[in-house]
């Protein structure tokens, strides 16, 4: 019984794989026989009037008349010049040779392409071809068109056709026996389905498309730029509660920045697998860091070629160490993840970044959920993602000295000598040796030097005799690091290779969006007027820049009075130093010359530094609209000179109007800045303050609130 | 109440005042106001009144005198062509020949032909097919040349020489596509066969009227699309006082939709694209008056009658554009979210009530069911068959038999041309742009530029920066608060972002080339978003209230600033070379002249 069930069942499962079989071979041969069945005489029978089955109109003009006599006569006319078509659109074999015939006949047809059969693909893969052409009245006559598919292509239009692309013509013609087969290799003069692409009017279709693709990626620059402002400001401004009401567990916190981490980390790799750098930065680093290794330090700044190394040697003695260590490895440099290695440096410095502002932060009175949303806005910065990720540039590694070294200059330890004090000036020298830029906080270093000595105490000496250590620290930092690659050198060559360095961009501005961008001087030479036979970019620069150390100055003088008047010293506030040296930063950015697009990124940190002690969040809001104009920044500078875009879109309209836009705009941050810096300084003196000073703005943030409590005590 | 009592809050008191969805005095009187002022500055400058409406029409082989009275040396030629592509052959009293053939590009405005000669008569013969010409206009030394006609026939093309303009500009003829949709609205009215036939034909219907009303004149062809750009203004007002309640931001919202200056360029040139924006907007209107009445307790009535409006609108929006196709599937998402949260709350609960609203609920849902598929299907059907009146009409001309299987076939054909020439277009334009370019006005489509060495007229069709620029930020921010579960549940959320979606999202997938004015349709949802997050944060912080009317301040500002870019004034090149390279903006082409 069972065996009788198993059998039937067998035979049901065999009958239905047969079934199932001879319906797919049958679909499979009618499949196959699609190509094979065109190749016949098409029926053309339809109702009087209609068109037969399959067939449809194309027309330029649509003033045509077009329609089958029912016994197989196809007719088209009109009496104005058209590119009027009869068309059926079938399936083909790739590759193959076929003859598309019909009988034509014609009455009047005038100018343009004439009467012609024609494959008519342009819709499809843009290629044409059309068989020779009928003008006048002509009886019917029997026309071939020799046409050759192309590996791919599958389906062809077929078009019975008056007049052409572009070659209209009038009149009336009759088609009748239209067929399509096969053909031999040797019946006729073949055409070969090509896309059109030799007339002048493709190739520059073709040239004005790719224009127009390059030109369009800044509309992509720009919506990352306001996408990631909205995401910031608007993100910061909506959570704001976050900052200074609610707070997070220790374990969340770590958790927290663990997930930062990671998401910015992955961010990084992503955009280095997009970028892969910027083209000569990148190149440069794994360059120098491969000599190094190989060749050591003593000929890298003096062996042939090498006159415009223009870095100092702090990272490139990093870098050679680094790059001996990878060798080990045997890392493809060529690689992405090689490219990453290159760029781990700097990521690694966003992270210490990252972790010292928050513990600042923290040290500053501000809840855990405040520390982490620092944090983020450090390590997620869109400007500092893309400088380490998308670029691969060391401005974080110098902002990290900097930082440090400020940190530690404004952490005084109690004891007859203030070690800090003198390892702080040991770190600005290795942040000189990381960067040139880091010489542009040099006064900023020196003016805190100045107010940190209690003037007219009689510890004052020890704090001269701190300064001068530290400073001497400093200049032996330097010395130490450049003395490896001194060559047969004097032991102070580097200065030499520091004015050559300032010498390559002899230009008001490099690509950096501020003021003299705005007034569209971007690759101008520093030598050219901006007021014509009055000033030059060069001397308007210096002026700027000699004024932007007085602010600073002054920024930090009062501070010290207000302090004084409180019986402290600058010493208790640890915010000034951050204050002054962003705002001298940001002026010297903004109104002075030689600017690079990255010369602006330590003042990214430093202000969130400043907001942590001051916790003005005008500080924190200039900090994220800087954070949008660096990073539009970054990416305008990396576009314009690589990926083709360079020759096509640099200097155009869009870049100018992109760019002056947007120089525009750091200016007015930059202006907001200074307005934010001396708000806070007139209300800290007391005068201004109390004049302009809104009931519903009281908030306790404000530095004057400390004053006035001060006094109150 | 203490802030009530501050005397900078009392504005923002009035306008608290009888919260209301209605119109107010106040805002009656607002709107009226704004609207008058609005029609005001698009009227001005329009178009002449002052056009050749006699046509001349030759075939081949015709000829005719001209006689000038004198001798004179002609040295400027203007013709003033009507619809045909023939050869006209100059020939002087010395025998000398000179050619004119009229192209499709230069009907219906004062082109300049390159024609010169010395003669007392002028023989003019139709050389090549037909020729129909409004008028000529000859001149010396740019003096108008009296001349007169031999011929009975051809007397129309020199009996309106009082019509000849000082020069040739966008004021008396035809700018950029006007030369397709106006030129066809005049084939409609005088059964033509259509020339432009790539859209729909109400649009071009619409231009029609106005050109039965003041004639085939620049003011006649422009008028309709104006005054459709004048009624949008009002239908923001009720829209933003609907969705509001409160007649600052309903003011402030129709404010900077009049004084955008796409909405300005686009409605006073006589192309179909207002029209279609016009129907999206009120369809959205409509549907937004049916979902925001709740459900269950709104009487069936008052919820019904919107949604066959929506369904009107929504027939008028496709029978004007195909964009109304793409703004109607939008409409479905919003009713059937409509709809889908109704069966969640119907089927909340298990007590009585809760049965009783499930019953409710299927039994509105079937009316509802039937009501759409008679407003949005078969009513939009039949408004868009009867939109081809005037195919009909040419076809049935042609032929002896015409019947109703005949429209349907010409309807269906001209769907296939339609369809095929909007997907196999590969050609480019040099106004063309990328939808990510839009929001930020990254290029302008150029409609018109002339410039006679001291001065220089451009009209070009772009956004104000500071409507399209701080809307398109504003409608992502208030996408991520909605996103963020940050604002409360409102009807008007589908509505702001199906409508943005609706209307953008299509062009992201759109193969052919496109153009800014592709995104006018979106733009008045951007808007509504961000006046709507704007409102939000006020609610938040009443301190943010000046926030609004600067915004609008700035676009009063930046659309006085732009003016004669998008109005063809003519300027002086300083100003000019300020508006292109100084102020930002798109481009505005002015750098052509």
């Amino acid at each position: 019984m069972q065996k009788k069930t198993l059998s039937a069942i067998v035979a049901v499962l065999a009958m239905a794989v047969l079934v199932v079989a001879g319906f797919y071979f049958k679909k499979t041969r009618g499949t196959a026989g699609a190509g094979a069945a065109v190749s016949a005489a098409f029926d053309l029978t339809s109702e009087a009037g209609d068109l037969p089955d399959g067939w449809y109109v194309s027309s330029y003009e649509n003033a045509y008349e077009a329609f089958g006599d029912g016994a197989g006569v196809l007719t088209l006319s009109s009496h104005i010049a058209d590119d009027l078509r009869l068309c059926k659109k079938i399936t083909v074999e790739e590759s193959a040779r076929y003859v598309f015939s019909a009988q034509i006949s014609t009455e009047g047809v005038e100018e343009g392409r004439g009467a012609s059969l024609s494959i008519d693909n342009y819709s499809l893969d843009k290629s044409c071809v059309y068989s020779d052409s009928l003008y006048g009245d002509n009886d019917f006559t029997e026309t071939n068109l020799y046409f050759e598919t192309k590996p791919g292509q599958t389906e062809v239009v077929l078009a019975l056709r008056l007049g052409g692309y572009s070659e209209a013509s009038s009149g009336t013609v009759r088609f009748k026996d239209v067929s399509l087969r096969s053909g031999a290799a040797d019946e006729g003069r073949y055409q070969v389905l090509e896309a059109w692409g030799g007339s002048d009017d493709e190739d520059e279709d073709d040239a004005f498309r790719d224009e127009e693709h390059y030109k369009s990626f800044f509309a992509v620059i720009v919506w990352a730029a306001v996408l990631s402002g909205i995401l910031l400001i608007f993100g910061v401004y909506r959570n704001r509660r976050l900052l200074t009401g609610k707070t997070l567990p220790d374990r969340t916190y770590w958790s927290g920045f663990a997930f930062v981490v990671v998401v910015g980390l992955l961010l990084r790799l992503i955009l280095c697998a997009l970028y892969r750098g910027h083209d000569s930065d990148m190149g440069c680093f794994i360059g120098w860091g491969q000599d190094v290794a190989r060749n050591g330090t003593r000929q890298f700044y003096w062996a042939a070629g090498h006159d415009w190394y223009d870095y100092p040697p702090g990272y490139m003695l990093f870098l050679g160490g680094y790059s001996a260590l990878l060798n080990l490895f045997s890392v493809d440099t060529g690689a992405v993840f090689g490219i990453f290695l290159y760029m781990l440096p700097a990521i690694a410095a966003d992270l210490c970044l990252a972790l010292l502002l928050m513990n600042f932060a923290r040290r500053q009175g501000i809840n855990n959920s405040g520390a982490l949303i620092l944090g983020g806005l450090v390590f997620l910065n869109p400007a500092l993602l893309f400088l380490t990720g998308a670029w691969g540039q060391i401005d974080s590694i110098l902002t990290v000295w900097l930082v440090v070294s400020f940190l530690l200059l404004l952490d005084r330890k109690p004891g007859t000598v203030d070690r800090n004090r003198i390892l702080s000036g040991a770190v600005f020298g290795l942040a000189v040796m990381t960067k040139w830029q880091a010489l542009m906080f040099g006064p900023m270093y020196a003016v805190a030097h100045l107010f940190l000595v209690r003037w007219g105490e009689k510890e004052a000496w020890d704090d001269v005799r701190d300064t001068v250590l530290s400073a001497l620290a400093a200049v032996a930092v330097i010395l130490l690091i450049s003395l490896p690659f001194k060559g047969d050198q004097g032991l102070f060559w580097f200065v030499d290779r520091f004015m050559t360095a300032s010498a390559h961009y002899d230009y008001a501005t490099v690509e950096a969006y501020n003021y003299f961008a705005f007034c569209g001087a971007n690759w101008k030479r520093a030598g050219e007027y901006i007021l014509p036979g009055l000033l030059t970019y060069k001397q308007f620069g210096t002026v700027a820049i000699c004024l932007a150390i007085l602010c600073g100055f002054l920024t930090v003088l009062r501070r010290y009075q207000a302090e004084k008047r409180l019986g402290a010293t600058l010493a208790g506030d640890r915010g000034f130093l951050f204050l002054a040296a962003s705002l001298t930063m940001a002026l010297i950015f903004t109104f002075g010359h030689y600017m690079h697009e990255r010369y602006v990124v330590p003042i990214l940190v430093m202000l969130l530094f400043a907001y942590a002690h001051y916790k003005d969040k005008r500080l924190l809001l200039v900090a994220l609209l800087f954070t949008v104009t660096t990073f539009l920044n970054e990416m305008m500078a990396q576009y314009v000179v690589s990926n083709g875009a360079m020759d096509v879109v640099r200097g155009g309209r869009e870049h100018n109007t992109v760019l002056r836009f947007w120089a525009g705009a750091e200016v007015l941050v930059c202006l907001y800045f200074g307005y934010v810096v001396v708000d806070m300084l007139h209300d800290l003196k007391g005068k201004l303050g109390l004049v302009l000073r809104r009931e519903e703005d009281a908030s306790p943030s404000r530095l004057y609130d400390f004053i006035e409590e001060g006094l109150r005590k | 109440m203490k802030e009530n009592a501050s005397p900078k809050y009392e504005i923002l008191s009035l306008f608290e005042k009888g919260q209301s969805e209605r119109l107010l005095k106040l805002d009656k009187l607002l709107l009226a106001a704004l609207t008058l002022v609005y029609a005001l500055i698009a009227l001005l400058n329009l178009g002449t009144l002052s056009f050749p409406t006699s046509v001349y029409r030759g075939e081949t082989g015709d000829s005719f005198t001209l006689d000038f009275g004198q001798t004179v040396a002609v040295d400027r030629v203007w013709v003033n062509s009507n619809i045909a592509q023939g050869t006209l052959r100059f020939v002087t009293d010395d025998g000398e020949e000179d050619e004119y053939t009229q192209d499709q590009g230069d009907m219906f405005k004062w082109h300049e032909a390159n024609l010169a000669f010395t003669t007392r008569y002028l023989t003019v013969q139709v050389e090549d097919r037909a020729v129909a010409v409004n008028e000529i206009a000859f001149f010396s030394g740019g003096e108008l040349l009296p001349v007169t006609v031999s011929e009975g026939d051809a007397l129309a093309l020199v009996d309106e020489q009082n019509t000849v303009p000082e020069a040739p500009s966008y004021f008396n003829g035809m700018i950029f596509d006007e030369i397709y949709h106006a030129r066809t609205a005049y084939e409609n009215i005088h059964n033509l066969s259509v020339y432009e036939w790539t859209h729909p034909p109400l649009g071009k219907l619409i231009i029609a009227l106005g050109i039965l009303l003041f004639g085939m004149k620049p003011f006649g062809w422009r008028i309709m699309g104006t005054l459709f750009g004048v009624a949008m203004v009002p239908l923001m007002y009720v829209f933003s006082k609907r969705i509001f309640k409160r007649t600052d931001f309903a003011f402030v919202t129709a404010g900077l939709w009049a004084f955008d200056c796409m909405h300005f360029t686009q409605t006073r040139i006589a192309t179909i694209d207002v029209y279609g924006v016009f129907f999206i907007l009120l369809m959205f209107f409509f549907m937004y008056e049916y979902v925001r009445q709740d459900y269950f307790t709104a009487p069936l009535k008052d919820k019904l009658r919107p949604l066959a409006l929506s369904g009107v609108a929504f027939g008028l929006g496709c029978a004007s554009k195909w964009i109304g196709c793409y703004a109607g599937a939008g409409l479905a998402v919003v009713l059937f979210y409509h709809l889908l949260t109704a069966l969640s709350e119907a089927y909340k609960g298990h007590d009585k009530g809760a049965a009783a609203r499930r019953s409710l609920f299927w039994k509105r849902l079937w009316t509802t069911a039937g009501w759409c598929c008679l407003w949005f299907l078969l009513v939009p059907g039949v408004i868009y068959f009867l939109s081809y009146f005037p195919y009909y009409r040419y076809e049935a001309s042609l032929r002896q038999s015409y019947g109703l299987r005949d429209m349907w076939d010409t309807l269906i054909k001209n769907q296939k041309d339609m369809y095929n020439y909007h997907s196999g277009l590969t050609a480019t334009h040099m106004c063309q742009s990328t939808w990510y370019q839009w929001p930020f006005t990254f290029k302008s489509v150029w409609f018109y530029v002339s410039g006679d060495g001291e001065r220089i007229s451009n009209i070009a069709s772009t956004g104000n920066p500071a409507v399209w620029w701080i809307s398109a930020v504003g409608a992502v921010c208030l996408f991520l608060e909605w996103v963020l579960g940050k604002v409360k549940k409102n009807p008007v959320h589908p509505i702001l972002f199906v409508g943005v979606a609706a209307n953008y999202g299509p062009w992201v997938l759109v193969t052919r080339c496109v153009f800014l004015y592709h995104f006018f349709a979106t733009v008045p949802f951007l808007l509504l978003s961000t006046v709507y997050l704007l409102f939000l944060l006020e609610q938040e912080n009443r301190k943010i209230y000046w926030i609004k009317w600067a915004w609008l301040s700035l676009a009063v500002v930046y659309f006085i600033l732009l003016y004669p870019a998008i109005s063809g004034l003519p300027t002086g090149f300083g100003y000019a070379g300020f508006l292109e390279n100084v102020l930002p903006a798109s481009v505005l082409y002015y750098g052509w002249v």
